[in-house]
């Protein structure tokens, strides 16, 4: 069924339908939250928000002026910003229980040496990730990993495609350079170097 | 696009726990059934699984007719008096004209 008869029912009432909705995009709403750097407990407290939001502002969401899911992760992008901000301003609220296992990311097929390997590489990638000014985050989870168009992502972000362009194009520069700088000091060729602000 | 880096960012991230559905409809839910019991526009027979935005909807429909109706009640009204006021005119001119 098309996302579009769906919001079709539940704006006539049926609000079981909803659950469609939310089994649709948990998965990628769950992906975008992680490579903003959240934590898997924030992450679910932000995406359960969304959902509930979106369910709220429902009658209120034209599918001529945006598609649903630039909709619903404008809304996730607002709270993981502000809490994103909150976290910036008190870092002691992230907890390290908070923070994924290597072997909980890592892809379950696999043998058990294989997955820790993957969820090593996962865990250095998630922490590289959270090095990245949040702006350059942002615009690297939806278009590189989220798969939205640029003009898309530029309405979630609330910036020209010009910027966005200049974000995606310096995220993945340093973050590679973070990652570079991770990899010598696993090698003990130096230590990690590369400090970026974390401002939006 | 496709060199190792996008491999790992495209692969890595957290699976939504097996339940995630089930909590946010239970939220859903929940708020669902706030709204109806303390909303006063709900009918006296709503039950708690009513949705309160067809209460709302219902609301704001019973809001157009009602607006609808003082629409037609103002036009219709002026309609009368100004029919009043040419009569009064027609035969203060019939009256002048008898004369």
């Amino acid at each position: 069924m098309d996302i579009g008869s769906i919001i079709g029912r539940v704006q006539r009432g049926e609000h079981d339908a909803f659950a469609s909705i939310v089994e649709r995009y948990q998965s990628p709403l769950f992906g975008y939250l992680w490579r903003l750097g959240l934590d898997r407990s924030r992450a679910e407290d932000i995406a359960q928000e969304t959902f509930v939001r979106a369910w709220r502002g429902l009658d209120g969401f034209r599918s001529e002026r945006a598609a649903f899911s630039t909709w619903l992760f404008a809304i996730a992008r607002n709270l993981a910003f502000d809490s994103l901000s909150t976290s910036a301003r008190d870092p002691a609220s992230v907890s390290v229980e908070d923070m994924p296992q290597a072997t909980d990311l890592a892809h379950p097929g696999a043998d058990p040496a294989t997955r820790f390997e993957q969820g090593r590489e996962f865990e250095r990638l998630h922490a590289a990730l959270r090095r990245l000014p949040v702006a350059e985050r942002g615009a690297l989870a939806l278009a590189v990993i989220g798969g939205f168009p640029l003009a898309e992502v530029a309405r979630i972000e609330g910036a020209s495609l010009a910027a966005i362009k200049v974000r995606i194009h310096r995220g993945r520069a340093r973050l590679r350079a973070l990652l570079d700088d991770q990899a010598d000091a696993a090698h003990g060729s130096g230590p990690e170097t590369t400090e970026y602000d974390d401002d939006r | 696009m496709t060199d190792e880096l996008d491999h790992w960012l495209a692969r890595g991230g957290h699976e939504p726990p097996p339940d995630f559905v089930a909590k946010v409809m239970a939220r859903i839910e929940a708020e669902a059934g706030a709204m109806a019991t303390t909303d006063p526009t709900a009918p006296a027979g709503a039950t708690i699984h009513e949705r309160p935005r067809a209460v709302a909807s219902n609301a704001r429909w019973a809001d157009r007719l009602r607006d609808v109706g003082t629409w037609l009640a103002l036009a219709g009204g002026g309609a009368l008096g100004l029919s009043q006021l040419l009569a009064f005119a027609f035969g203060a001119w019939a009256a002048g004209v008898a004369n």
